[in-house]
């Protein structure tokens, strides 16, 4: 494991996930939800990675009850964060994906997206969290740091709650992230960086003088 | 605990408030002046009042001035350190470019007293600067280069036992000039949430601050670029004690310690460039919170009824001293210097109308304001800098209001027709530009994949531009604007501006701005940042005058040459309040 800041989380995240074509803004909250996963102890740069596998285009839902909205492939960075949104404007109750590429990240998002309002997923029957005040509260079989991405991808539901419920988890800083994925996080980065022209390196800070001065 | 301003502003200051759409414009920002408000001065202030305890702790130099130091400072029942390596560095070696692999010094601001492993650990990795790695006892990363010959100078001078001259001090204002001062978690360094005492309250990335871990209790820290000014701070007493030092070396007996009041002018330079653009644009939130304190100060002097007999007279001073600032500002360039000129002559001229009948009458701030109305905006600029400066016991207390633990939201609730009337209200200023104009689309913000720093290129010229960094706001909220529209000419007037988004993904960007200045009206730049026309440098100045830099030296339209602290108390003076807050614009002798 290495150690990284948040503000590098964060920073490479959003570059990398602008690399893959995330909408900007999107790519920021992703940014952030994976802040918050690494702060409460979860891979949060390997749910990133698979979120950040599909990144482009954003699929319909399904209505397939009243309050209800369901995708049957979703991505938490897309169909995810559009279903907390679509949830938070009282347009839904609840959100259901058949598929879902990063379930720990959906509640990242949710308490990034909207930290005034309580939320309770259930992944299978493996995965199980609440949030409330911008914090996350895991609990379930697999509550371990090691459960990031092994729970169910299948059957995932986000569920708005009525009341808040009290979390009273505390985050940790610095991060510690697999190198391998934060190699991987740095690459899809360096898909926004442009080589620099003549031009632009003849007039940046301290070009045309001398230094000895 | 740290507040936003915006939810707190009273009625009547709010009403007298300056509009973004006068305040937010490029060459305003460009034309301001350090206020006592500045990032530098409170600093100041807050180690002046924590009785704050700046000492050598270790002086391991030579007598060419290479080695390694170490300053501690006591402050509000913490302690850090400022590291400090100088380095040998040849004169082909030395630039102020980013670029640059070696500097003449090297320095971190280290949390606690580093020991002899810690002491080695950063000497392995300072010196390379971004090439090195740090950790979260490593709050700044910094390094600097000699400005050469004041420096020689100085030494030789001092060696033989004289003091330098004066003038040539006035001139340059520093020994050294750094060329990046990195914080905030920069190369795995402590994030500012993590030491920022308690403005990362309800920040769900923020660090564990009830634990009792080694972060707790560093209130001093917790405004904005506070812990960064503590390094420049430090660093600038390090280049008086280093050209002490070398001097007597090399003068042995004959040599003296450079005069205490040349001393205090000797601040720290820094060269600037497009790195610093983009956090304007990136923050929008902070931005307007810096921006709305500034102004509601400026509101609340100006409805002022009247200025006590000390305030007149201190005005008067500081005025002249404003005068003889302007007099000793010299640059280079031209146009820079053309505008100074045209400043010190506009300043003669308000100095001339400061009677005593306008500073007895009523609302004399507003009067104030109203001399400098018609001249430029340097000038006005300058006079609320000076109104303010003579008004701190009614304004100090808003440098509490210019952090923000908050950022840029999305109200996916909001009715989209609202969102529409919203955006034609406040982006008038965006929806106006023609984009179909080749200058207006000239320039795309990038990161370079060379040093990972922000830089600007001709989108007709370079290639590149489909990777551009999303700082386009005003193309982004016209082109919302347009699908907005059109979309709701055949959708319900209830419909959400979630069902938008669901339509137009691609928008939403642009929505969480428009939004986010809905309560945040200071949040951005009100002009279009690819413009051919678009200066970076005004950028530069805003936000370094929010640091509280002086004697902008402008070196092309995106990089400047700035002094910081130039004038400010010396760290044996921190004690007296009156020395530690009495540095605004100041001159020598």
């Amino acid at each position: 494991m290495m150690i990284v800041s948040a503000s590098e989380c964060r920073d490479m995240i959003t570059k990398a996930g602008r690399g893959v074509g995330l909408e900007a803004s999107r790519a920021a909250d992703l940014a952030a939800a994976c802040c918050l996963l690494c702060a409460f102890g979860r891979q949060g740069c390997q749910a990133a990675l698979a979120c950040l596998a599909d990144a482009e285009g954003l699929r319909l839902p399904e209505s397939p009850a009243a309050g209800q909205l369901f995708w049957p492939q979703g991505r938490a960075a897309l169909e995810g964060g559009q279903a907390i949104e679509m949830i938070q404007a009282g347009l839904a109750q609840s959100a259901g994906f058949g598929q879902l590429d990063a379930p720990p990240m959906l509640l990242g998002l949710a308490a990034i997206l909207a930290p005034e309002t309580g939320f309770e997923m259930l992944a299978g029957k493996t995965l199980q969290g609440r949030t409330a005040n911008g914090w996350i509260d895991w609990f379930g079989p697999e509550n371990g740091p090691e459960s990031g991405l092994e729970c169910a991808r299948d059957s995932v539901w986000l569920r708005r709650l009525d009341r808040l419920p009290d979390i009273a988890a505390r985050p940790l800083l610095p991060f510690s992230v697999d190198p391998q994925d934060w190699q991987a996080v740095c690459q899809l980065a360096a898909l926004t960086y442009v080589p620099e022209s003549e031009t632009s390196r003849a007039r940046g800070a301290g070009a045309g003088q001398i230094d000895n001065d | 605990m740290m507040r936003d301003l915006s939810c707190q502003l009273d009625p009547v200051e709010s009403a007298r408030l300056r509009p973004p759409a006068e305040v937010m414009r490029l060459s305003r920002m460009g034309s301001f002046f350090p206020t006592r408000l500045s990032f530098m001065r409170v600093l100041l202030r807050s180690l002046s009042a924590g009785e704050a305890k700046i000492s050598r702790a270790v002086w391991e130099i030579d007598k060419n001035g290479w080695g390694r130091a170490v300053y501690r400072l006591d402050y509000n029942a913490a302690v850090y350190s400022l590291v400090a390596f100088s380095n040998q560095l040849a004169d082909s070696a030395r630039t102020d470019r980013v670029i640059a692999t070696a500097w003449d010094a090297t320095f971190v601001l280290y949390d606690g007293v580093p020991d002899r492993a810690e002491l080695d650990r950063l000497q392995a990795a300072a010196p390379h600067q971004e090439k090195g790695r740090y950790g979260p006892r490593d709050l700044v990363l910094s390094r600097a280069n000699k400005s050469v010959r004041l420096f020689e100078e100085l030494v030789s001078a001092l060696a033989e036992g004289r003091q330098p001259e004066a003038g040539l001090i006035a001139r340059t204002g520093y020994l050294m000039r750094t060329t990046a001062v990195y914080g905030n978690g920069k190369f795995g360094i402590c994030d500012r949430e993590q030491f920022a005492g308690d403005s990362s309250a309800g920040d769900p990335s923020a660090g564990d601050q009830a634990a009792g871990d080694s972060s707790a209790g560093r209130d001093g820290f917790a405004r904005p670029f506070a812990a960064e000014m503590m390094a420049v701070y430090l660093i600038r007493h390090f280049t008086h004690d280093l050209v002490d030092h070398i001097a007597a070396a090399r003068g042995g007996k004959k040599a003296i310690r450079l005069d205490r009041e040349l001393r205090r002018h000797l601040g720290i330079g820094n060269s600037t460039g497009l790195g610093m653009a983009p956090f304007l644009v990136t923050h929008p939130v902070l931005l307007n919170n810096w921006m709305l304190a500034r102004e509601t100060a400026w509101a609340r002097v100006r409805g002022l009824a009247e200025a006590s007999p000390e305030q007149q007279q201190r005005l008067q001073e500081l005025a002249s001293r404003a005068g003889g600032h302007l007099a000793e500002w010299q640059v280079p360039d031209e146009a820079a210097q053309t505008r100074i000129q045209n400043l010190r002559a506009e300043w003669a001229a308000v100095q001339a109308s400061l009677s005593a009948d306008l500073l007895n009458g009523p609302y004399p701030f507003a009067a104030l304001a109203g001399l400098a109305a018609d001249r430029s905006q340097e000038c006005q600029e300058l006079m609320l800098a000076l109104c303010l400066e003579v008004n701190g016991e009614a304004i100090d207390g808003l440098a509490d209001c210019m952090d923000s633990s908050q950022e840029a939201r999305l109200n996916p609730a909001a009715r989209a027709a609202d969102l529409l009337a919203e955006t034609r209200q406040q982006f008038g200023w965006a929806l106006a530009v023609d984009f179909s104009q080749p200058d207006a689309i000239q320039h795309f913000w990038y990161v370079s994949a060379a040093k990972l720093e922000p830089r600007l290129g001709n989108r007709h010229l370079e290639a590149g531009s489909e990777l551009e960094t999303p700082l386009d706001i005003a193309r982004r909220v016209q082109a919302m604007e347009a699908a907005l529209a059109g979309w709701l000419e055949t959708a319900p007037p209830d419909k959400l501006v979630a069902e938008f988004l669901l339509a137009f993904p691609q928008h939403r960007l642009a929505v969480q701005r428009v939004q986010t200045n809905g309560w945040a009206p200071y949040s951005e730049i009100q002009d279009n940042l690819l413009d051919a026309s678009c200066l970076p440098v005004d950028m530069l100045r805003c936000k370094l005058s929010f640091f509280g830099a002086s004697k902008f030296d402008p070196k092309s339209d995106r990089w400047t040459r700035i002094t910081m602290y130039q004038g400010a108390p010396l760290a044996d003076e921190l004690a007296d309040a009156r020395l530690a807050d009495d540095w605004w614009l100041p001159v020598l002798g």
